[in-house]
């Protein structure tokens, strides 16, 4: 119970603090990072933010007998897509040697939501998204560093 | 009249001799300068060396700018500082901005026409809108900025070199280089407190 308890709160909070982060590092950082990045063409920031609307959309149909199950796989999915798509983006910025900041935070965030669903998973179905995701993510991520003229 | 002769023949010939060097003075220096070099964006003699970065499309460049631009007049107009603005390509649409930046400053290079037109192109990228070079010429036009187009491959090959240089990944950002050292400072405050630490 208590730990249904912490999983139905990190649900909730982290993709809350997540966008917050992100809506946060918009308005008030001091500098502009060259450290960007696309997937399919949409700036990263917006994939995060559409990414966590989601998944809190998700919850509500959870309680629902009929949808609880199909809810819980697309969690388990997006989750592990997700973690699958950040190693693809942890591993971009250790090549390039340059990090940023609201990129790994939003990554830790991933990661929590993640470690806080585990034992829900159905472990096959969580290992196949994580190798889809970070199948995707190598294939579509388009990352640019230092801010060149062509 | 023999020696008048002679001194004439003399002094033609001396003449010649500094004609010769001048125009060869001129095409080995000055007279090869490139077409862009009368436009790139570097002001004042200072012993200083100051390089600011910034992106039009950039938040906290447009925030730093009322600080900056008086700090950087009165570096300036003191002779501590000489100034390079390099205009970085975070977004897709600076290149545009930084040609029409450059084509301004090939009419008139001075430092106060150059923030004039920063400040013109800060203020319509942060509208949004004005994205297209027909847009951009007619914002020119109704504020009386002329320019010139030219090649600014060169310009921007200098821009590239210096943003090599200085590894610069992030705007603002601002080098200081002075006695061989050289520091980079990165976001509005940090830069303007670098600047002000000149000042005194």
């Amino acid at each position: 119970m208590k730990g249904e308890t912490i999983r139905k709160g990190a649900n909730l909070a982290l993709p809350v603090i997540a966008v917050g982060l992100l809506i946060f590092y918009e308005l008030c950082d001091t500098a502009c990072s060259s450290l960007r990045g696309t997937f399919l063409g949409i700036d990263l920031k917006i994939v995060g933010v559409l990414f966590m609307a989601v998944f809190l959309g998700t919850l509500p149909f959870g309680k629902m007998p009929a949808l609880a199950g199909p809810m819980e796989h697309l969690r388990t999915m997006m989750l592990a897509g997700a973690v699958g798509g950040e190693v693809i983006l942890v591993r971009f910025q250790v090549v390039n040697d340059t990090y940023c900041p609201l990129c790994l935070a939003f990554g830790l965030c991933v990661l929590a939501l993640f470690a806080a669903n585990v034992p829900r998973m159905n472990r096959y179905l969580a290992a196949a998204a994580f190798v889809a995701g970070a199948a995707v993510f190598a294939l579509f991520f388009r990352g640019s560093v230092l801010p060149l003229y062509s | 009249m023999g020696l008048g002769v002679v001194k004439g023949k003399t002094a033609a010939g001396r003449l010649s001799v500094i004609l010769t060097l001048t125009v060869a003075l001129w095409t080995l220096t000055g007279g090869a300068a490139p077409a862009w070099g009368d436009s790139f964006p570097t002001y004042g003699t200072g012993p200083v060396q100051v390089r600011i970065y910034t992106d039009y499309f950039c938040p906290p460049c447009r925030a730093m700018e009322p600080e900056l631009e008086p700090l950087l007049i009165r570096l300036v107009e003191g002779g501590v500082i000489t100034v390079t603005l390099v205009d970085t390509p975070f977004s897709k649409h600076t290149a545009l901005y930084a040609r029409y930046f450059l084509y301004a400053l090939d009419r008139h290079n001075a430092f106060g026409h150059a923030l004039l037109v920063r400040n013109t192109l800060f203020e319509a990228a942060a509208n949004r809108h004005v994205t297209t070079k027909e847009r951009i010429e007619e914002l020119f036009k109704g504020k009386g900025i002329s320019f010139r187009e030219f090649d600014t491959a060169g310009a921007f090959q200098r821009y590239n070199a210096l943003i090599r240089d200085d590894n610069i990944d992030a705007t603002p950002s601002c080098v200081i280089i002075r006695s061989a050292k050289k520091e980079k400072f990165v976001g509005g405050p940090d830069i303007i407190k670098a600047l002000r630490e000149l000042h005194r």
